[in-house]
């Protein structure tokens, strides 16, 4: 487990934030995803590119050097470059990374974009030299099913219960310019899509897609020098990330790790979880949700399926989780992921999310999971 | 559906034949510094302790475990097992859960708490015969 001690070194802000609009498979290059992003991000910060002093690119599957590739076409200001893969949270960890670099005073204005393209991503557990029984190790759709059937069995729900979640999530992605799925579902078409396993319907499965998400973080120091509007600053109040334990049994560790890494970023922005107002978490299947605002604390043990049908999840609810979406329906490119993931928070923190605004959001997390698994939570905040 | 001679072991890594010719024991180690046992015994270290491999002895499993989960592949998800296929969980050896092909393809016939069994199954693979790890339920007219 690693925190970083937000607390004790200068406060990070978000101050801009900006999307390509994640999408299915195309032949647009990663360059011009990454690209859009980033000058979005740029003027929703009223920043110019000369000002960001380093940049951190979280992609899976753009191959080596995609920063300078793309940063070119911004001019060749001289500025830092670092590329981060870390499966699903690479956009995460980019944006920790940036953080890290203002927090301690090696960049007052820091870039964290992600970006990537389907399909060329390649998994290192297939290469350990280890075979296993069964190549499903490999597969996480199987993993999460497993875990699904024992979780639905465990708490007396029903697959109708756990589809509830899509319904939600496509709801609130069908209002969102930058989601790949932007059709609301009824339960009756989540639970008609086909199965594809355990009790998993397509509809409950992320889809395979492409985009870019970018997020500029600075110091006080360049808001006042930059002018930036502080109202629109939004605060980093804590960054955490660990890894799986060994499962002892007990519980998935996969739990675990994610109540873990969940609570101590709550605790280290002096917050309690029911402080929450927004909750962007990984729901690339369904479970995922239900399991994951449990070990949070959003809700009791076992009563996911309940806080999620009465609505406490909902936009307008106790909590919203997942308002842009998730990644069910916004889309899960993998670098773009956890970046796409803090747009979101701060739009809602600033209170410019339109029609998917959530009342009065004054604090959020985005939670990302790295399969293998590593998680990775950010609390940010609304002065 | 098994031979003794004939066809190779898909995985010899993972398993051997037994005397009966027809159930697999499986291949793991074992840690001299925190006793844990590992499966596959291929690995790198002790997952539980770090120790290095030196610290790792061999030693079999007879191949029976208990079923905890399982689920259907209703899809083509994964190369070489069209549908219905279904994906165990099955606990090996104390603490020891894998994910394991099962030989059934219909639930009902599986049940959580279920003794398991690896058995070896003939299956073509790039045009020869081997013979793959496949559990099924103890007794189930092996």
């Amino acid at each position: 487990m690693s925190t970083i001690p937000l607390g004790t070194l200068r406060p990070v802000h978000v101050v801009g934030v900006g999307m390509h609009p994640y999408q299915f498979p195309s032949e647009t290059p990663y360059v011009r995803l990454g690209l859009a992003a980033i000058r979005m991000a740029l003027a929703d910060a009223g920043v110019r590119w000369p000002e960001v002093q380093t940049a951190f690119v979280g992609t899976t599957g753009t191959g080596m050097a995609s920063g300078r590739t793309m940063f070119r076409h911004l001019g060749s200001t001289g500025l830092a470059v670092m590329q981060v893969e870390n499966a699903s949270a690479s956009g995460s960890t980019a944006f920790r990374s940036a953080v890290t670099a203002v927090a301690c005073g090696a960049a007052d204005v820091a870039l964290a974009v992600g970006v990537d393209k389907f399909g060329d991503a390649q998994r290192s557990g297939r290469k350990d030299g280890i075979e296993r029984l069964s190549d499903s190790v490999h597969v996480p759709l199987v993993k999460f099913a497993l875990l699904a059937r024992e979780y639905l069995d465990r708490h007396g729900l029903t697959p109708r219960d756990m589809a509830r979640v899509a319904v939600k999530n496509h709801g609130n992605a069908s209002g969102n310019p930058f989601a790949q799925f932007r059709k609301p579902r009824t339960l009756e078409q989540v639970m008609a899509s086909p199965k594809v396993v355990g009790e998993l319907t397509a509809l409950q499965c992320t889809p395979r897609g492409e985009g870019g998400a970018a997020a500029i973080v600075a110091s006080e120091d360049a808001i006042r020098r930059l002018g930036i509007e502080p109202r629109r600053a939004i605060r980093v109040a804590s960054s955490v990330m660990n890894s799986e334990p060994l499962d002892d049994g007990r519980e998935p560790a996969i739990v675990t790790m994610c109540r873990d890494s969940a609570g101590r970023a709550c605790r280290a922005a002096g917050i309690r979880p029911e402080d929450l107002d927004i909750v962007e978490l990984h729901d690339a299947f369904s479970i995922e949700e239900l399991i994951y605002t449990e070990a949070f604390g959003l809700c009791g043990p076992g009563e996911a399926g309940e806080f999620l049908a009465s609505g406490a999840s909902a936009i307008g609810g106790r909590c919203a989780v997942n308002p842009s979406g998730g990644l069910l329906g916004q889309g899960h490119p993998l670098g773009p992921t956890g970046i796409g993931q803090v747009a979101e928070i701060v739009r809602q923190l600033r209170g410019e999310n339109g029609e998917r605004q959530h009342p009065g959001a004054k604090t959020g997390m985005a939670h990302m999971i790295g399969v293998g698994s590593i998680s990775i939570a950010h609390v940010l905040c609304r002065d | 559906m098994t031979s003794t001679d004939g066809p190779a072991l898909e995985k010899p890594a993972l398993y051997r034949l037994a005397e009966d010719g027809q159930s697999l024991r499986l291949l793991a180690v074992r840690c001299r510094e925190c006793t844990a046992t590992s499966f596959p015994a291929t690995v790198h270290g002790c997952r539980r302790c770090g120790a290095d491999t030196s610290a790792l002895e061999a030693v079999e499993l007879g191949g029976a475990g208990i079923l905890k989960n399982f689920v259907t592949l209703h899809r083509d998800v994964m190369a070489g097992f069209p549908p219905p296929a279904i994906i165990g969980e099955v606990e090996i050896a104390p603490g020891v859960v894998e994910e394991v092909h099962l030989l059934e393809t219909d639930e009902a016939l599986l049940a959580r708490g279920a003794i398991v069994q690896a058995v070896a199954v003939e299956i073509g693979r790039d045009g020869a015969r081997q013979l793959a790890c496949r559990f099924t339920v103890a007794g189930a007219g092996q």
